[in-house]
């Protein structure tokens, strides 16, 4: 499989997770109180902050074969995260979630309170306000959150390949691209770089057009 | 019948609100100056916002944990809070079964403007949909923000009619106005409302303050 098919299909398996569990993080970021959400909301951005390689690190100590839930996995469902494809949509993932999070957050934020409270208010569950008012407004918002998730899992680096490591089925272009360049490949290193960068300017015209209705 | 007992302390910011009135089915008008806590009395009977202490009840229902969508109201806002993304129709169509959704429109008169967005829509005709929305499930309590303050004086006296024909089948009617003529052609009663108190009459006596509504955008 070619180095972009790889990448594609991590990250949209990264986005499987990433978005409604983000989603989900950041209506409860723009709506919850207490110190649930104060907690949440400095917790959901340690895997942004902190270096892909302690971050990739951290996931092999949990998810390694001998780490617990990794063990786990391997044992009960003969599930390998390092050195698959799953792993690295795993790190992808992990890497993605603050800005899911964070994004759907400022969406939902913006969604005005007095729209929603008219419709509670003439009759509607909380479950039908959020369907008919509340998500088709956040959704331009949920949009540039999505975008910006995409990105970060397309270019995730570090993590990756210190949790999943560089085979035939994590070799995503980020990775590719460097691997490249180290045997000398520079033809193919420089058609990857050029792949990405016009992926990054499409999304990036997505990013704006979605910005300007939010 | 039910009457609808306001009892209820609230604080929002500098303002306090003690609101002590009951309201018969009918039409009870609230009156009083800009910022005296007629919106806010609004708010805590929709339950979109908790009284600080003291209870409203509605018949024989205690409203403190029924939330605002269980308590079979219909809430048109001062400033409409229409739904920028649904066109008119859309704003009935959760409420109402399709041809009833016609129906409406046309008692209102918007049944022209069915597929327009709030954007495309005069002040009036904002206005009249919100109250059209507040319609729609045929509340027992219907909670009116100075609903009709940007109508022409033709399409408030038929949508005050409207009003009057709802209070007569029953409905519990809070009606915010600045409109003198308006608060007595259409209140059964009234409650005044000063500094965030309130006083129940049931006739205007003439001098109560009132400021003017405030200008259309």
């Amino acid at each position: 499989m070619s180095a972009l098919a790889v990448s594609l299909r991590v990250v949209l398996c990264a986005l499987v997770f990433v978005v409604p569990i983000g989603g989900a993080l950041g209506l409860f970021l723009a709506r919850g109180r207490g110190t649930l959400r104060a907690a949440t909301d400095a917790l959901v951005l340690v895997p942004l902050v902190l270096p892909p390689s302690v971050v990739g690190y951290l996931l092999l100590l949990l998810l390694g074969r001998r780490g617990p839930i990794g063990a786990f996995l391997d044992g009960a469902l003969g599930v390998r995260l390092v050195f698959s494809s799953a792993g690295a949509s795993v790190a992808a993932a992990v890497v993605a979630l603050p800005l899911m999070a964070k994004g759907a957050e400022a969406a939902f934020a913006r969604v005005d309170r007095g729209l929603e409270e008219v419709a509670a208010a003439n009759g509607l569950s909380p479950r039908e306000t959020f369907r008919i008012v509340t998500l088709p407004l956040a959704l331009p918002g949920l949009g540039v959150a999505v975008t910006l998730a995409a990105l970060r899992a397309l270019g995730e680096f570090g993590a990756t390949l210190t949790f999943a490591g560089y085979t035939k089925s994590t070799a995503t272009a980020p990775l590719e691209v460097y691997f490249a360049m180290q045997i000398g490949d520079d033809a193919r290193a420089l058609s990857l770089s050029i792949a990405l960068v016009v992926a990054s300017v499409v999304a990036a015209l997505l990013l704006r057009a979605w910005s300007r209705k939010a | 019948m039910s009457d609808l007992v306001v009892d209820a302390r609230a604080t929002v910011g500098a303002f306090s609100l003690d609101a002590r009135f009951r309201a018969k089915p009918g039409v009870t008008v609230m009156f009083g100056p800009t910022a005296s806590g007629k919106t806010l009395t609004l708010r805590l009977v929709a339950g979109v916002m908790r009284p600080d202490s003291g209870s409203i009840r509605f018949g024989d229902v205690a409203w403190g944990d029924v939330p605002p969508h269980e308590r079979g109201l219909g809430y048109a806002p001062q400033d409409g809070a229409l739904w920028p993304h649904r066109d008119v129709r859309a704003h009935l169509s959760p409420f109402v079964a399709p041809e009833r959704v016609m129906e409406l429109l046309e008692t209102v008169g918007l049944e022209r403007h069915a597929e327009r967005r709030p954007r495309g829509l005069s002040g009036g005709e904002r206005q009249r949909l919100a109250f059209a929305r507040a319609l729609a499930r045929s509340p027992k309590l219907l909670l009116l923000d100075e609903p009709f303050s940007a109508l022409d004086d033709e399409s408030r006296r038929n949508m005050g009619e409207i009003v009057r024909a709802r209070a007569e089948r029953g409905a519990v009617i809070l009606f915010v106005t600045h409109d003198r003529e308006e608060a007595e052609r259409l209140g059964d009663a009234f409650v005044l409302f000063r500094d965030g108190k309130t006083e129940e009459t049931s006739r205007l006596r003439g001098d109560e303050t009132i400021s003017r509504p405030r200008p259309e955008e």
